[in-house]
């Protein structure tokens, strides 16, 4: 019997990001389905170089009726799976406005015009797109793909019921409440919002402090926060962690009081789903995929006004009946996200795109 | 002291929890915000913004000087702009049909990395130039304001000069 192949591609390959950590997840789904399945992608971080093959390297076979691609940026990938000609399963993470970044990233903005384009070339070799959140479907449907579906993002519960880092999280327990952030920092994620907040809310509760945490590519976005923070004289409240590892990512969500985002573009929001599974209260600002993401969960805000949302945080810290309501009812939402209850959607995904799964 | 009570947008906040109503945590905060603001006075309320701020447009009701606003509307287009592309003209070094495509490919990764370096430097000045511009952008807007004033003002003082000569 000849045995199934289902290979994935995408631009890069990173540690700690979620696009990379949903491709290596499907992998491990699609070989204990009995497939043979690889991971090819242009750009490969040295520590996943083991686990990832080079594009250039991928040698089509008779039996592979789809590739799976994974598009979140403008790829040079595209071009060479365009080439192949082979139908795709595209899965689509969504791609940053690239109106975020006008005025001071040109390559960013190039790149982010270039990942929508993108979808336009795609699009006649695509048999099904799925988009990681409705949000990103309803832009495949805008963009004319015709059979669409959504594959949530998915959270391995495994990766997050570990030891947190003892030493941090006593340091995270020993100041005043903490407010947290996850996501690279990048203006698209409004982490200058997070400080004006937490200037409003140091007017109630001066201890209080703000970590985010995340890399930090955008390094000029980074200097530009510092400044304001340096401004608003909230230097000694503020941590920039940068790029940290998943046990401390961890850890900073048990620390933390209350996750708070601002973020204007989200094309999933991971971190969402994994503070609503550490059980962190989550307030967020409705933009993009997030009310999708969080459903019937936590508190969503329609405006950002800072005085308004640093009282809820001050009530949210001193009613413990309603911080546990609101923690309770995040931990029924984030099951649609948990790794059995997502594989169980790929597998009737890939039932009917005629694969026999047996 | 604030003089009138909070009014909050009773749509700002959702909570879809079907015991928990979103009207009465509202009027709890604003009860809070007003009580806040008597004792601790108003907050700023102004803060920078990372997004750029926007060119103004040519005066309507006041004498500008022509140049300022071309060069501003200009460099206000321009100051982002770089290419970022490798770019690669055809090269009349070889047709030998191996050779050619190695040649080909040791071009296309040295235009790869050169850029690799120009683009962060391009990013670095990109920034540079955007605080100019924005500072620029402001300082004209102020401008054209106190241009408003002073010409208001002149006009008061010629009114008071005519009442004293009468």
């Amino acid at each position: 019997m000849t045995r199934l192949v289902l290979h994935q591609f995408t631009e890069a390959a990173s540690v700690g990001d979620a696009t990379t950590d949903q491709v290596f997840l499907i992998r491990q789904w699609l070989r204990k389905m009995g497939f043979h399945s690889e991971i090819y992608a242009e750009h490969c971080a040295e520590a996943l170089e083991k686990e990832v093959r080079p594009a250039h390297s991928y040698r089509g076979s008779a039996n592979e009726p789809y590739l799976i691609y994974h598009h979140a940026t403008g790829a040079t990938i595209v071009e060479r799976l365009v080439a192949l000609g082979i139908p795709l399963i595209l899965i689509y993470h969504n791609v940053t406005p690239p109106e975020f970044f006008a005025g001071s990233d040109p390559l960013l903005v190039r790149l982010m015009h270039k990942g929508r384009a993108q979808l336009d070339q795609l699009r006649p070799l695509t048999t099904l797109a799925l988009g990681a959140s409705h949000y990103s479907e309803q832009e495949l449907q805008a963009r004319d793909f015709t059979r669409t579906g959504v594959l949530p993002i998915v959270l391995n519960p495994a990766l997050y019921d570990i030891p947190p880092n003892e030493t941090l999280l006593a340091e995270c327990r020993r100041n005043g409440p903490t407010l947290l952030f996850v996501g690279r920092i990048a203006p698209n994620k409004r982490q200058e919002d997070l400080l004006k907040l937490l200037y409003y809310y140091r007017r109630i509760n001066p201890g209080a402090r703000l970590i985010l945490v995340g890399s930090a590519h955008f390094q000029d976005y980074r200097e530009w926060l510092e400044q304001l923070a340096i401004e608003l004289e909230l230097s000694e409240a503020l941590t920039i962690t940068g790029h940290v590892s998943h046990q401390d990512m961890v850890t900073y969500f048990r620390g933390a009081d209350l996750y708070v985002s601002m973020s204007e573009h989200e094309g999933f929001g991971k971190p969402l789903i994994e503070s609503m599974y550490l059980g962190l209260p989550v307030i967020a600002y409705a933009a993009a995929a997030v009310p999708l993401t969080m459903g019937n969960a936590g508190i969503l805000f329609h405006q950002k006004n800072y005085e308004a949302l640093a009282e809820v945080i001050d009530i949210l810290s001193q009613q413990n009946d309603l911080r546990q309501r609101i923690i309770a009812r995040q931990r029924g939402r984030v099951h649609l996200f948990l790794e059995p209850t997502v594989q169980q959607e790929w597998q009737t995904i890939l039932l009917a795109l005629g694969f026999n799964l047996g | 002291m604030p003089d009138k009570p909070v009014q909050l947008d009773p749509h700002w906040l959702e909570i879809s929890d079907p015991e928990l109503d979103p009207a009465t945590l509202t009027a709890e905060i604003e009860q809070r915000i007003t009580n806040r603001r008597a004792e601790k006075g108003l907050p700023i309320s102004q803060f920078p913004t990372f997004d750029p701020v926007l060119c103004p447009q040519k005066p309507v009701d006041i004498a500008y000087e022509p140049n300022l606003y071309h060069h501003l509307q200009l460099v206000n287009r321009i100051y982002h702009q770089f290419e970022t592309e490798p770019l690669m003209v055809a090269a009349p070094t070889t047709r030998i049909p191996v050779l050619s495509y190695v040649w080909g490919l040791i071009r296309h990764h040295a235009h790869a990395l050169v850029l690799f370096y120009v683009n962060r430097t391009v990013r670095h000045q990109t920034i540079v130039n955007r605080n100019l511009v924005n500072v620029l952008n402001l300082l004209t807007t102020a401008n054209e304001e106190q241009q408003r004033q002073i010409i208001a003002l002149q006009a008061e003082l010629d009114a008071l000069r005519q009442q004293s000569e009468k």
